[in-house]
């Protein structure tokens, strides 16, 4: 069976080296597809972390992760700050199979189910959902376990991408703003057709953020 | 094919291994009764070829095999050592495939059908025959032949190796004398008579004739060295369960200790487990307290089945790690419930799990930490029951991912993001059309700026007004409200469940 699997890697290794198309089927491709329009427009960069920041309740944040979930070909875990994930919303109850949810109840242990998740490297995109925890507890995530989560996406090739209501990481590969609060009329709208603006930072190193770039993408 | 590995003199061989040859050597039964070891009355059971040639026979008393030939070795039997010789000959067998036979006295064949077996097996004769000789020394000779029973004749011949395929068959059977088949007496007498002297005469019988005037038993002889009937072999079987229990004798009182005392067990076990061609499916861990106290038990699942002793033991430990217990720890067993190892398509550029083992390990952690009723995926049920859904645990069966199909019912705006539980809110109704109007929660705190409903929903009224069934029994009126706040404003969903008590069950986000 171990030799199988050799074989399997070494025609893998030559195939990629041989054709380059392959190369976008192979680990080495840096934008994980997210299978959402307005993410991938963006290039969700692979092994990295990324911070959706929306400081309004209906900013939409839930609606990025409702459709991440939904267009997922490929198991995802979603860390659930406080639980409050509501399976029956989902238009297509079939893409809750790809979904590993994890009810957390405080912040420590939503980092801590996240570095182990990281750590264990099987699944490659993991949600962490952080926006309806309090304020002091977020605050009391320390800058370390941010890096050290940083630094396990890196070496495992996960991508987490991370929900707060305020700015909470403090260095990610990318972080996108939601600017909008969306009024009632939007139960008009086709979850899917729903018309998300982004707004992405440029250099998001540390707390001074440079001059923001304005991106409208439609879902 | 088959093979036989065949250990001349097995008795001999088992006593005094390779220098069973040097001189004249007869073994006798102990007699237990009298308790001495060489009784001058006890009865010669097997002789090397110098005592043979010594005109010495099995069933002289040792006295009598002395009397021939002055110097005879007499050794005693004993059939431990005869046990432990049979078992080294099936491990080594075990090593080449699991489909093998004890077939008598130091005779083992193996079914080497499902096994990669090139160059007629000469290769792995010799294996044989170099590993007994060098590690045990015995001294073995291996067979190779498409049937069993022809494998066992050419093993007898063999110096130490020989195959015989295809056409060396009828050629090795012309040569062969007819006393190797062992046939039984009486037909040994008439097959003299009939001048039948080598195992190609007897071949060359037509056998109808050979069964009409010999009967059934000959017949099957015939058939069996014409290579027409293959008989199945009594092969040696696996246990169905490997455990291991262990008495401590003073009382483990820390968690390092068991572990490391199940470390030792479970790397025998995997050992075993190896030696059957097995890979563990399930672990059964149960840990025993002081008489007052009930033993604790629990069952783990390995997802890819495996004998990795690292690997089986992490989940052992992540399991452990948070483990309690008021009573020291006196005991333990564990036992494996073996299965056959996964075997799995590998896909060429993804696959869903790199490591499933790894990802079990990882869930057990998460379940021991959160509980493993807030760790799964999660399945809606059919009902319209507000927030009715379960969790199912993540478990091998559903590793494979789940192909997208389209949507079964259209979605609108934003997707809910529940309060669990839902919070209590103050609710101030307009007084024109008794509609909210202004609400106060720990959540929000605002005027209502815009609503839709209200909805009334109800279920389960079917079910009666009897016991029991009064909580299963639901009626709600829900609102959709935007609330306008600086801060904490949106679109939240507001309920209203009994008469003026009000609750926020959740936020559009």
């Amino acid at each position: 069976m171990r030799t199988n699997l050799q074989k399997i890697t070494n025609l893998k290794n030559l195939l990629c080296a041989k054709y380059g198309s392959a190369q976008s089927f192979a680990s080495t491709c840096e934008i994980y597809e997210t299978g959402v329009n307005c993410l991938d427009e963006l290039g969700i960069k692979r092994g990295g972390i990324h911070e959706f920041v929306g400081e309004s309740p209906s900013s939409g944040a839930g609606w990025i992760i409702h459709q991440v979930l939904s267009a997922s070909r490929k198991h995802l875990a979603l860390i659930d700050g406080r639980g409050g994930f509501d399976p029956n919303s989902i238009a297509d109850s079939h893409c809750l199979g790809n979904l590993l949810w994890v009810k957390c109840r405080h912040a420590i242990d939503a980092v801590k189910a996240a570095d182990w998740l990281l750590r264990d490297g099987n699944l490659r995109l993991v949600l962490l959902d952080l926006r309806f925890i309090p304020e002091g507890e977020l605050r009391r995530i320390t800058t370390s376990s941010w890096y050290r989560l940083r630094a396990l996406a890196a070496e495992t090739d996960v991508t987490l991408l991370v929900f707060t209501r305020e700015k909470a990481v403090p260095r990610t590969d990318t972080r996108i703003l939601f600017q909008q609060r969306f009024p009632l009329s939007v139960f008009d709208q086709k979850r899917e057709e729903i018309e998300m603006t982004l707004m992405v930072e440029s250099s998001p190193v540390d707390a001074s953020f440079e001059p923001e770039r304005r991106m409208d993408r439609a879902g | 094919m088959f093979a036989v590995i065949y250990l001349p003199d097995f008795f001999l061989q088992a006593q005094c291994r390779d220098s069973y040859k040097a001189a004249p050597m007869a073994l006798v039964e102990t007699d237990v009764l009298s308790g001495e070891k060489k009784d001058s009355k006890a009865r010669i059971v097997a002789l090397n070829g110098a005592a043979r040639e010594s005109h010495i026979h099995v069933g002289m008393t040792a006295a009598q095999g002395q009397a021939r030939y002055g110097k005879l070795t007499v050794l005693t039997r004993s059939k431990e050592i005869e046990q432990a010789t049979s078992e080294l000959l099936l491990r080594l067998a075990n090593e080449f495939t699991p489909y093998f036979e004890l077939s008598g006295p130091g005779i083992c064949t193996l079914d080497l059908m499902r096994a990669r077996c090139t160059d007629h097996g000469w290769e792995l004769g010799w294996q044989i025959v170099e590993e007994l000789a060098a590690a045990h020394s015995l001294r073995a000779q291996v067979g190779f032949a498409k049937t069993p029973d022809l494998a066992l004749m050419i093993a007898k011949q063999a110096d130490p190796v020989r195959s015989v395929t295809g056409d060396g068959e009828d050629e090795f059977l012309r040569q062969l004398p007819v006393t190797a088949l062992n046939p039984p007496v009486d037909m040994a007498m008439v097959l003299n008579l009939w001048g039948i002297e080598t195992v190609g005469d007897f071949f060359a019988l037509p056998g109808g004739d050979v069964a009409d005037r010999l009967g059934a038993e000959a017949f099957d002889l015939w058939e069996r060295v014409t290579g027409r009937k293959s008989r199945l072999l009594h092969l040696v079987r696996s246990p169905k369960e490997f455990s291991q229990m262990l008495d401590f004798d003073d009382e483990i009182h820390a968690v390092e200790p068991l572990l490391f005392s199940l470390r030792r067990v479970l790397e025998a076990l995997c050992f075993s487990l190896r030696e059957a061609w097995q890979t563990a499916g399930e672990i059964h861990l149960q840990l025993f307290f002081p008489k007052n106290a009930a033993e604790y038990e629990h069952h783990f699942r390995v997802p890819d089945p495996t004998t990795d002793v690292e690997l089986l033991f992490r989940i052992l430990h992540a399991h452990l790690e948070n483990f309690v217990t008021k009573a020291p720890v006196i005991g333990l067993r564990l036992k494996i419930i073996p299965a056959r190892s996964t075997k799995r398509q590998s896909r060429l550029f993804e696959s869903s799990l790199v490591d499933s083992n790894r990802f079990a390990e990882t869930l057990a952690r998460l379940e021991a930490l959160l509980g493993s009723e807030n760790v799964g995926i999660p399945e809606c049920l059919d009902s319209h029951r507000p927030d009715s859904f379960r969790m199912m645990p993540f478990r091998e069966n559903n590793v494979e991912p789940v192909e997208i199909k389209p949507p079964q019912k259209v979605a609108l705006g934003l997707p809910l993001c529940r309060f669990r539980p839902p919070v209590f809110a103050e609710v101030t109704l307009c007084p024109k059309n008794q509609h909210p109007f202004k609400i106060r929660s720990a959540v929000v705190e605002g005027i209502i700026k815009e609503l839709r409903g209200p909805w009334s929903v109800s279920g389960d009224w079917w079910r009666g007004t009897g016991a029991g069934n009064h909580e299963a029994r639901w009626s709600r009126v829900e609102w959709d409200v935007e609330i306008s706040h600086p801060k904490s404003g949106g679109l939240y969903r507001l309920v209203c469940e009994k008469k003026s008590e009000w609750k926020l069950e959740g936020v559009y986000a």
